[in-house]
């Protein structure tokens, strides 16, 4: 009969952990699984909102002054942040969620006035980054990374290089998620930022109507400093899919010289070249296999359901015809299926499932 | 994925780890895959990526309308792929991916099919048709497969002819009841038909035993019970209105299948926020109507905070019962 607790019977047994049952180490788990902490994450946002409510009718004239609502914004997150860390209760940690959320919108409603200011903006997202690290709570961690990864992306919108922040983002994504594992200490902050960061990458990549309207809502007001040209910003898209598959690679137990590798990287360049116009498969595809790659069922089922997503948001897509829609998909078959072809000759040591 | 990734993250999380035993345990816990897994994954993603996308490539194709290229090639083009992904369902080694990922594709490639002799012969038929025919046809394969994705596809197909069907009739009841169809009804009782159907089905059949595709079915369902019960709360109707009830009613069945009868987590956390949803909904109605809006505000966040916060312990206590009777 197989163990229930596999990793520790297996450290017990090799002497790393104390010989006390299984069931003394297990007791005290406070590991709540992924749904429990979207359900965090849905009342807090939602308790937010009712809590932004009640400050707007108790203090109107507040929002008159951006600096005095600003301010209060502040307080906000600071007395959040007491109320998480000193306080170690469910409901506490539901009240600060929702008192830093709301927070974080009078900060944000306070700086936003001149919206064209790129500046700004990139207060907007030192400020949530200070937050996702020195927060205590996972939800909170989640929040503040997307939020500061799309003030940033904002940021460069207004001042005229849009997406480069999500490929500077990616490459995050995979050495934070690459290194996970590497401290103790710095184990939950990470965690929160991982999620976050995928959840970012998937939105603006894979939600195409959510990021369009984002960028137009925001840029609309303002003259770009400059035009980045659409070459560098297809490059940047480029080498941060590969820098990830090349970093993927290494941490895999294959050799970076060996037929399979270059192949793989090889192909991942066509792909990514080829499917440059519809990147939302490229990104999708590219959190799947990290995930894969860290054991991650959560992080690879966020990459398939913003696929399907995307699949579905690909053919109302106006950029393109549904001519050359067809072909983009029907080269991504010959790929995937040359991919197949490869793998089973490359890899004969394995059987076929 | 066979690693024990959950387990070392609950380690650390409790302390149980030191900073100088992590990178032994992180390597115990196998989390990164070796050849093997690797090969075994990459096999699945590339075909199932090729399969699917070969379909929805077609699709496009079909949908594009293209003049210049002939109707009966069209013809040709879709009806030659489709035998030839039969004949290869039928050809290839039994339990292999590659059949299933086959016959996933002629489940697409039946309403291109259907799309094109729509197309091409302006049959009048209403888009609801060619979903409940694509529907119909690719039942015999469903059962033959024994694939859930396809069955899943199946009740997908039925949620999009219902919903087609209800834009352009009324009630096929009318005559005797001279009432509209209700969309959100029709596709709560379509979803819920199902969910019993999988669940009844799965005692006796092992490949439908998988959580996720209940999971799924499971999640549609309790949108749609949520919604009904939101709206009747919001349109002031919650007396007159069958919809609390029932929502009740599903309630309380749930949590004696997911707590009583055995336990799933998931189940029980989509019930707790259908239910801090529907119970903010009917306070919010009950605290505007008296134009208490100032307190009301405050009320409201403490009430979704609260009941956020029993959820998650509650949730948090069953979780840790399982694990003790583990």
């Amino acid at each position: 009969m197989s163990s229930k607790h596999p990793l520790l019977d297996n450290m017990i047994n090799a002497g790393l952990l104390s010989q006390e049952p299984a069931q003394t180490h297990q007791s005290s788990n406070n590991v709540s699984p992924w749904y429990i902490k979207i359900l965090l994450a849905v009342s807090g946002w939602l308790g937010a909102v009712f809590f932004l409510g009640f400050i707007f009718l108790l203090m109107n004239d507040l929002f008159d002054e951006p600096f005095t609502a600003g301010l209060f914004g502040v307080s906000l997150v600071i007395a959040a942040y007491f109320i998480i860390r000193v306080v170690h209760n469910d409901f506490f940690e539901h009240l600060g969620l929702a008192t830093s959320l709301a927070g974080q919108a009078l900060v944000v409603f306070s700086l936003i006035d001149n919206a064209d200011n790129a500046v700004n903006w990139l207060f907007i997202g030192i400020f949530h980054v200070v937050l996702a690290v020195i927060m205590p709570n996972f939800v909170h961690r989640v929040f503040s990374a997307i939020f500061s990864a799309l003030s940033f992306d904002i940021a460069c919108t207004v001042i005229g290089a849009p997406y480069i922040v999500s490929s500077v983002a990616l490459i995050l994504l995979v050495m934070f998620s690459i290194n996970e594992f590497k401290s103790v200490k710095i184990f939950e902050r990470v965690n929160g930022i991982i999620y976050g960061l995928v959840m970012y990458w998937l939105l603006m990549h894979c939600v195409t109507p959510f990021n369009v309207e984002l960028v137009e809502l925001l840029s609309r007001r303002s003259e770009p400093l400059f035009e980045l040209p659409v070459v560098v910003i297809q490059g940047s898209f480029i080498t941060a899919i590969m820098f990830s598959m090349v970093k993927l690679l290494k941490q895999s137990q294959l050799s970076l010289r060996s037929q399979p590798v270059a192949a793989i990287i090889g192909i991942t360049f066509v792909f990514t070249v080829l499917t440059i116009n519809a990147t939302g498969i490229s990104a999708a595809l590219i959190v799947i296999l990290l995930g894969f790659s860290r054991s991650n069922r959560v992080m690879v089922g966020l990459g398939i359901i913003a696929l399907i997503i995307y699949c579905c948001v690909y053919y109302y897509n106006m950029e393109e015809t549904l001519l050359y829609k067809s072909g983009v998909l029907l080269v991504i078959t010959m790929l995937m299926l040359v991919c197949r072809l490869l793998l089973v000759k490359f890899w004969p040591q394995v059987k076929e499932q | 994925m066979d690693s024990h990734r959950n387990e070392l993250i609950s380690l650390i999380q409790n302390e149980k780890i030191t900073p100088e035993l992590l990178d032994e345990a992180v390597s115990r816990a196998k989390l990164l895959p070796n050849s093997q897994r690797w090969f075994a994954f990459l096999n699945q993603l590339s075909l199932w990526v090729g399969c699917i996308s070969l379909g929805l490539s077609m699709m496009f194709f079909i949908a594009y309308n293209w003049m210049e290229f002939g109707k009966f090639a069209k013809f040709a083009l879709v009806e030659v792929s489709l035998v030839l992904s039969v004949a290869g369902y039928l050809l290839v080694k039994k339990d292999t991916m590659l059949r299933l990922g086959l016959i996933t594709l002629a489940s697409i490639l039946v309403g291109v099919l259907l799309a094109l002799f729509g197309q091409t012969y302006q049959t009048g038929a209403d888009p609801w048709q060619l979903f409940l025919v694509w529907a119909c046809l690719i039942t015999p394969w469903a059962i033959t497969a024994r694939l859930p994705v396809l069955w899943l596809m199946i009740i997908g197909l039925l949620n999009v002819s219902f919903a087609l069907y209800c834009d352009v009739n009324t009630n096929p009841l009318s005559i005797m009841f001279n009432t509209s169809i209700d969309i959100l009804w029709g596709l709560f009782s379509l979803n819920l038909i199902s969910l019993v159907a999988w669940h009844v089905a799965r005692q006796k059949i092992t490949w439908l035993e998988r959580d996720w595709p209940i999971r799924i079915i499971t999640l549609i369902t309790a949108c749609f019970v949520t919604l009904l019960a939101i709206v009747a709360a919001v349109e002031d109707n919650v007396l007159s209105n069958a919809a609390l009830p029932v929502w009740l009613l599903c309630l309380g069945g749930g949590y004696w299948i997911y707590r009583r009868k055995t336990i799933d987590l998931f189940m029980l956390a989509v019930g707790c926020l259908s239910s801090i949803l529907v119970i903010v909904t009917l306070c919010g109605n009950l605290l505007f109507r008296n134009d208490g809006e100032f307190g009301a505000f405050l009320l409201l966040a403490m009430l979704v905070i609260g009941l956020g916060a029993s959820a998650a312990w509650w949730l948090n206590a069953v979780q840790k019962e399982v694990e003790h009777e583990q």
